[in-house]
């Protein structure tokens, strides 16, 4: 699981070095302390920061699912902008080598950083277990919290527990894939 | 990953004072480092909290999200810009699935049109970076490689070509999709060079020293057979005093060149292969040829007109009305659909209606010289020989124009066989004017002395038939 993990992580490494690097900036904001840095590392934290996991609601909602909104805001336009250019607009080749390489090049990117939108599994979990624990709560402020909180909270969760199985990858390739052959 | 509740090193005054190492008696020591004890509620020291609080970002982090950040907007913008295209594409390639080849060439056409204006957006002032921007707005080789396979389908490689202005240096060429077009293409203009700009030319004196000469060429490897037995076929046609059975033996070779090549050739023969199978009697296979024709390309309405003319020429009246009723269902009122209208209008002797829909084509679109034969065939029909010549020679006129202006494939042949026997009867049955005397006398010069025109022309000139007989009942047509 954990091979394929780092694998999945380093096929699509431009993605998850940015990830590492929101989900930095996202530490430093929030006032996160990090245990260690190494963006692209071999092991379960490739693409990820470690950090203390936070217990306040708000912290612990921003800061797991910016960075993957930081992802969603630089990687969806790069991979609309590779697919529309290569795909509809037909760009190949035979129209000028270096276009083409760029192209796929951006392609590539934003795929990439489509494939690492969410945190990792912990920061996922602690999110989740706040977001359940708020929705059980008796005041009545702490359930509206959990009930905003949900979506976003289910969708990271859902995320980070496929992402640690690099089913995003797969997803893409298939995707992308169908994409030019439809 | 540790938990932490409140981590605010700053606050814990308490232990602040007293954290001399040396001094420090280890209760709970920091994980981190294991020389001070943890803060309140946390696994860290202090000092760690304060290190791990204030890490720096490497230089390529902020490089990276600085670079993705500008991208992204570059991106951005240029999708806003290429959405309207990309919805376009898909749409010209629905089409395409659908072998709706004239609504893909629509579909790419605009797509085309829209690039090409936000290219000239770029261009704000002479000497802008014009040139490298304009790269970035234009239709790739494998998108224009499928708007030349519509236009081919379409109207053939050759018009293709002509219409997208594509040559040597235009990258679409060295795609899989366009290869097969575009060789073809090449195939043929070599061998329309070598035939038509060799200082001879193909029409020798007689038919068989212009088959001949033809038949020299065939034998060279670089010569399209197809375009050369078409070429035969051809001549075959320019002497008139072939038999028909000459023209078959030619388009039957163009049909095996073909299939020799595996490269589709239907646009040049087949037409005329369903044409003359019709003529010789055998109009189902005919049908069968218009139908692959249909089956190809469901906007063919050349290949529907003519299916509609097959029927209505062997008497299936009713046959061809129901077709052209399933095609108004299918397509609305096009001018072809309301041309085919009135062809079945005028079989049927309708003829109030054949003005009706008469008037909406020409309305519609003056130059229409298959609009004007129809109505000129109406009037002959019903004996007015001074409206019938009228309007064929309007006809007659438009079809002049129409061919010398923009080369269209009018069937002149047609239009000129009506003009002939128009101009015949209204001389023998009507008063000319000294005006349309003189028209008359234009016409007889255009055909030898001897000219006979076909056995239906020649009995309504000799009155030994009705034009109505023919026109009314099964044949359909004079020519």
């Amino acid at each position: 699981m954990r091979i394929l993990y780092v694998i999945g992580k380093y096929i699509t490494f431009p993605g998850a070095f940015l990830r590492a690097f929101w989900e930095h900036l996202a530490c430093l904001l929030f006032g996160l302390p990090v245990e260690l840095i190494g963006y692209l590392r071999a092991d379960e934290m490739c693409g990820h920061i470690e950090h203390i996991l936070p217990q306040k609601a708000a912290t612990a909602y921003f800061s797991a699912t910016a960075p993957g909104f930081m992802g969603l805001v630089t990687g969806l336009p790069l991979t609309v902008f590779g697919i529309i250019n290569l795909r509809f607009l037909g760009t190949a080749p035979a129209d000028s080598v270096l276009l083409f390489a760029v192209y796929v090049l951006i392609l590539y990117i934003g795929i990439s950083v489509m494939c690492c939108l969410h945190p990792q599994f912990e920061v996922a979990q602690n999110l989740w277990d706040i977001t359940l624990e708020k929705l059980r709560s008796k005041q009545t402020k702490s359930v509206v919290g959990g009930v905003f909180m949900f979506l976003p909270a289910l969708f990271t969760y859902v995320g980070a527990v496929l992402e640690r199985f690099s089913v995003p990858v797969l997803i893409w390739a298939v995707g992308t894939v169908l994409i030019f052959v439809l | 990953m540790k938990s932490n509740k409140d981590i605010n090193p700053k606050d814990n005054t308490k232990k602040k004072g007293a954290s001399k190492p040396e001094e420090e008696v280890l209760t709970d020591p920091c994980t981190r480092c294991g020389k001070h004890n943890c803060v309140d509620d946390t696994e860290f020291c202090e000092e760690c909290l304060v290190e791990m609080l204030n890490t720096r970002v490497p230089v390529l982090g902020w490089f990276a999200g600085a670079v993705s950040l500008v991208l992204a907007v570059v991106a951005i913008v240029a999708s806003v810009f290429l959405f309207s295209p990309s919805i376009l594409s898909i749409r010209a390639e629905k089409a395409v699935r659908h072998k709706n080849w004239n609504d893909a060439v629509f579909y790419y056409d605009q797509m085309d049109t829209t690039l090409e204006d936000f290219r000239n957006l770029i261009i704000w002032e002479e000497g802008s970076p014009e040139p490298f921007l304009r790269r970035f707005f234009k239709l790739g080789a494998n998108t224009h490689a499928k708007m030349f396979e519509a236009y081919s389908k379409m109207h053939g490689p050759i018009t293709a070509v002509q219409n997208l202005g594509i040559n040597d240096k235009t990258p679409l060429i060295q795609t899989e999709r366009a290869k097969p077009y575009w060789e073809q293409y090449k195939r043929i203009e070599n061998t329309f060079n070598l035939l038509y700009n060799s200082g001879r030319v193909p029409e020798e004196d007689t038919y068989e020293a212009s088959i001949k000469f033809i038949e020299e060429y065939e034998k060279r490897d670089d010569v399209d057979k197809v375009y050369t037995a078409y070429q035969k076929y051809a001549m075959a046609a320019v002497y008139y005093d072939q038999p028909i059975e000459e023209s078959i033996k030619w388009i039957k070779e163009c049909d095996k060149n073909a299939k020799a090549y595996g490269t589709d050739y239907t646009w040049l023969y087949y037409y005329d292969y369903a044409d003359l199978l019709n003529k010789i009697g055998k109009p189902a296979e005919a049908l069968a040829l218009v139908d692959e024709l249909i089956a190809d390309n469901r906007n063919n309405f050349n290949a529907y007109m003519q299916k509609t003319d097959i029927l209505l020429g062997n008497g299936r009246v009713d046959e061809a009305e129901k077709f052209v009723n399933s095609l108004i269902d299918e397509f609305g009122n096009y001018n072809e659909t309301t041309e085919m209208q009135l062809k079945v209008a005028r079989c049927k002797g309708e003829y109030d209606k054949v003005m009706l829909l008469g008037d909406s084509l020409l309305a519609n679109y003056a130059a229409s010289p298959e609009t004007y034969r129809q109505l000129a065939l109406m009037y002959l029909a019903q004996g007015d020989y001074k409206s019938a010549f009228e309007y064929i020679d309007n006809g007659f006129a438009y079809a002049n124009m129409l061919n010398q202006e923009e080369g269209t494939g009018v069937d002149m042949d047609k239009i000129m066989e009506i003009c002939f026997i128009c101009a015949k009867l209204y001389e023998k049955h009507g008063q000319p004017t000294d005006a349309e005397m003189l028209k008359i006398v234009e016409i007889f010069y255009m055909f030898p002395e001897d000219y006979k025109t076909t056995p239906e022309g020649e009995a309504v000139i000799s009155g030994e038939k009705e034009a109505k007989e023919f026109l009314t009942q099964g044949d359909y047509d004079l020519v």
